[in-house]
């Protein structure tokens, strides 16, 4: 495959970083430019993602240009998850999706399952429209997807199971290691607390384990991630 | 493909009916069974699906009546079960951002609309949005066969039609259809 790939991204959005941990493991070679959103070039949403105007957004094929140059030969794929079902499709033995189409079920009801129990609930209580009830539940029921004792959500590889969940787990550590959030001083330390306990133990040796990995240590920068959440929490509940 | 599938589903259900959609289009044979979700026989979460829930798929496994499955069976549950995708990678991208959008732009605006929790704004917002992805003067949502994105909105727009052209719904003020 010698096709061109450019990831057009923000540093940090976690949407952004599940698409970088899939070419970092399925060892593929692309361009990266950065967008900032909060100033956007026009030519972005113009020749890049119309639809929406969002990053994550991949070009593939078409001639080999500049990013900020962007041919209208290449096809445009936007949607973090979407990309993440297209680089598995064009990279197939890169093991990103498995072959057998029951695990390839069971690794799409996990995407599934961690953006409606788990990123959801997490996102809303850190932003302290909740609080973190429903985040334990989705975690409990995250929990009952993974493979006993296994290295990867989902059988014996690396999928897009594991790559799309991972950004949120290292958001979820900073915030229980740090407690910067908008919910009132010390609930994030709380939750922290609580997810010591032995009833989330399978869990949290999963998410030490997907943090460990090499290609999530060079791709997310917790430092920049920590300096990020403090520009959008200023305020605290009481 | 010979191994046997059967699909547990509730008549009323939009999200059992895109698996019944898609797997009429696909022209794939296989066995109905109806739950009734208000009076759950025992061995549905026991055997079927724990978490209760309907459509869910049994596939493979001997061919038993579907009153009976087989633990040795795979049962899939989950809402979209695949096989209605174009070969074409950037192709079957369009279609996974379809089901997206429809999930995200309009089956939850058009529920909240008809549930009486906000305004039809949002409903016509996001329809204005699925409409820029179609393609003019095609037949289906992507491409040029019926593939999930159709099966997945069809149900919806199904029930959408019903919303107008009869006003059922928890909406306060009578809507005309527009």
């Amino acid at each position: 495959m010698s096709e061109q790939l450019t990831l057009y991204l923000y540093k940090n959005s976690p949407y952004c970083e599940k698409i970088e941990l899939a070419l970092a493991e399925a060892n593929v070679p692309y361009k990266a430019y950065q967008i900032d959103i909060w100033n956007k070039p026009e030519w972005f949403a113009t020749n890049v993602n119309p639809v929406s105007g969002k990053v994550p957004v991949v070009t593939y094929g078409g001639p080999n240009v500049d990013p900020d140059d962007p041919s209208p030969l290449s096809a445009k794929v936007a949607e973090s998850n979407v990309i993440l079902e297209f680089l598995a499709d064009v990279y197939p033995d890169s093991g990103l999706l498995p072959k057998d189409p029951v695990l390839r079920a069971k690794v799409r009801f996990f995407v599934n399952a961690a953006t409606k129990h788990l990123e959801e609930p997490c996102y809303a209580f850190v932003q302290w429209r909740e609080p973190y009830d429903n985040a334990l539940k989705g975690i409990e029921f995250i929990q009952g997807l993974l493979e006993e004792d296994g290295d990867f959500a989902v059988g014996d590889h690396y999928t897009i199971a594991d790559a799309s969940i991972s950004p949120l787990l290292a958001r979820l550590k900073i915030v229980i290691e740090t407690d910067i959030g908008k919910f009132p001083v010390g609930m994030g330390y709380k939750l922290g607390e609580e997810l010591k306990g032995p009833k989330y133990a399978k869990f949290m040796k999963y998410v030490q384990r997907i943090l460990e990995r090499p290609s999530l240590k060079k791709t997310h920068d917790e430092e920049s991630a920590i300096a990020f959440f403090k520009t959008i929490f200023t305020e605290r509940a009481q | 493909m010979s191994e046997q599938l059967t699909l547990y589903l509730h008549k009323a259900s939009p999200y059992s009916e895109k698996i019944e959609l898609a797997l009429a289009e696909a022209n794939a044979p296989h066995k109905a069974c109806q739950i009734d979700l208000l009076n759950k026989p025992e061995w549905f979460a026991d055997k079927v699906n724990s978490v209760g829930k309907v459509p869910v798929v049994t596939y493979g496994g001997p061919n038993v009546d579907p009153d009976d499955p087989s633990p040795l069976s795979v049962k899939i549950a989950g809402i979209e079960y695949s096989g209605l995708l174009p070969k074409d990678p950037v192709l079957r991208a369009k279609v996974r951002f379809f089901v997206n959008a429809v999930t995200k732009h309009i089956e939850e605006p058009c529920t909240a609309f008809v549930q009486g929790r906000e305004p039809y704004d949002n409903a016509l917002k996001g329809i204005e949005f699925i409409q820029r992805l179609l393609e003019e003067g095609r037949d289906f949502a992507v491409g040029d066969h019926y593939t999930i994105a159709d099966a997945c909105i069809s149900p919806l727009l199904a029930r959408l039609k019903i919303v107008t052209e009869t006003d059922l719904g928890r909406a306060s003020v009578r809507s005309f259809s527009r």
